[in-house]
């Protein structure tokens, strides 16, 4: 039990080769790794790049999967301004931004 | 802006979608290429906007998401044209308003004069008139290089003319210069004589022969620089003679005197207060009164508030309305205090006195005397000044020195 949680943690901290490889060679990650791409202006304007599709969308929440996990965002008088195949804007009162 | 314009153009739906899959729904839609915007959630429903053309695209996609949407908003040009179907008549009003409206765009309906300060914008508009430049011109008749060029022949005080053409406007900058006299580039060899009688203050010459130098007392006519320059052999005897255009600067002080007699008694206008205010509207030079009263006034003023219509700063159009107020007034005889007409005397002497500060002369000295004669006042006055002093004359045929065969110079 205690040897199969420490090699759980051991797993979780591993740094996997790809982001080996963008940290010596100096690539972008999102598209070397396909990681979500975040501009932020202030917190009334959020733009996202690179994510699958949208999991939640309420007034004060919205959750977005993206390749390596999830992203969301609370706040108030959230609003999708466009969302299309590449890139998503989000505006309106952005609180709190997690990733999981 | 012009994103808006465009979709305005397309035409925008406002749509509500209803349903437990409303997440799936726009997956879907992204994964179909179809554009939602402005996703929010209104009076507790879920609303977007997309594309009017594109809206027959979510059938398939409501089905598979077992949702529902309403239209809640319709906006754009193809629902405007659904709306003015019904109303032909008006849509075509619109239209051929803006078509006139347009072919209006290619004519001059008004011409301004900026710039002008001893010319009124009357006169220069007047010669406008005579070279067939007028309001209702078409733009494509109109020649700038040919107005600019007219304007600086006919004005010789215009030093600088720009003609503009500027919506429907034509506007005509002018820059006057004070000093009237323009030096003209002569063909022939001249001298340079003095205006008028001077000492001489200053000569600095760049061409010909001066006859004269600092200090001299010259009258006017004399000689001041000769346009005859000799040329001399080794032996120092005139052996020929070169004409040239004399060029200097020649500044020498002059005296101007200044005499006015201003009577006691004068005539002065007074206004009875007793007016009549007549309205006007003119299209082009089609005047129509829209209200008109007799004038019975024996001697009266007519005063003109004139306003044209016009949809931008330079579209104006030949349309323009007024009032016309008329003012009765009568003649007054009055005669003036001592101080009146000494103020106003001392008046007319600054006026007198501003000329030469316009033209940039040098006031060294100034003296005026005002007396009261019998039943007018005299001002007498005298201006010393430094000026330019030269003025051109050319060289005339029996100024011209013979030369003999020796060489010496015999001159008649």
């Amino acid at each position: 039990m205690k040897k199969e949680r420490r090699l759980k943690k051991q797993k979780e901290n591993r740094i996997s080769a790809g982001e080996q490889a963008v940290h010596v060679l100096n690539l972008p990650p999102d598209c070397v790794l396909g990681d979500a791409l975040l501009s932020a202006i202030g917190n009334r304007t959020l733009y996202i790049e690179n994510y699958s599709r949208i999991l939640c969308y309420e007034d004060d929440c919205i959750r977005i999967e993206c390749r390596h996990g999830m992203i969301t965002l609370t706040g108030a008088r959230l609003t999708i301004a466009y969302f299309n195949a590449h890139e998503m804007k989000i505006t309106g009162k952005i609180e709190q931004i997690r990733f999981s | 802006m012009v994103q808006h314009g465009f979709q305005w153009f397309c035409g925008t739906v406002t749509i509500a979608v209803f349903g437990e899959e409303i997440q799936r729904f726009f997956n879907i839609c992204r994964a179909n290429e179809l554009f939602l915007r402005d996703i929010q959630t209104e009076n507790g429903q879920t609303v977007f906007s997309m594309n009017a053309a594109k809206v027959k695209k979510l059938k398939p996609i409501l089905k598979k998401t077992h949702t529902k949407i309403r239209i809640l908003k319709k906006k754009g040009l193809p629902f405007l044209r659904l709306k003015l179907r019904k109303k032909r008549s008006f849509a075509i009003g619109v239209i051929l308003a803006g078509m006139m409206l347009y072919s209006l765009t290619f004519f001059i309906w008004n011409i301004t004069v900026e710039g002008n300060y001893s010319y009124t914008a009357g006169e220069i508009t007047d010669f406008l008139n005579s070279m067939q430049v007028t309001g209702g011109i078409l733009k494509a008749k109109v020649d700038c290089d040919a107005i600019e060029k007219a304007i600086r022949n006919q004005y010789n005080d215009i030093t600088w003319v720009c003609a503009e053409l500027n919506g429907t406007r034509l506007i005509i900058h002018i820059k006057e210069n004070y000093d009237t006299q323009i030096p003209k580039e002569e063909a022939d060899p001249y001298h340079l004589t003095a205006k008028r009688d001077a000492v001489v203050t200053s000569i600095l010459t760049r061409s010909g022969t001066p006859l004269v130098k600092q200090g001299d007392t010259v009258k006017a006519g004399d000689i001041l620089v000769s346009g005859i320059v000799s040329v001399y052999d080794d032996n120092g005897e005139p052996m020929d003679h070169l004409l040239v255009n004399a060029d200097a600067d020649i500044y020498g002080k002059t005296t101007y005197t200044y005499h006015k007699e201003i009577p006691l008694a004068y005539r002065e206008k007074e206004y009875t207060g007793n007016q009549i205010v007549n309205y006007y509207c003119m299209i082009d030079r089609g005047r129509l009164l829209l209200q008109t009263q007799k004038t019975e006034f024996a001697d009266y003023d007519r005063m003109t508030d004139d306003h044209w219509v016009s949809i931008l700063k330079n579209f104006y159009l030949p349309v323009h309305y007024g009032t016309e107020t008329i003012l009765e007034y009568r003649w007054v005889d009055k005669t003036y205090t001592e101080a009146e007409v000494t103020q106003a005397a001392e008046a007319d002497f600054n006026l007198f006195l501003e000329k030469f500060i316009k033209k940039g002369i040098q006031i060294i000295e100034k003296n005026d005397t005002i007396q009261i004669i019998g039943e007018n006042c005299v001002v007498d006055g005298t201006v010393t000044v430094i000026e330019p002093i030269g003025k051109v004359r050319p060289v005339e045929q029996s100024e011209l020195p013979e030369i003999n065969t020796e060489g010496t110079e015999k001159t008649e």
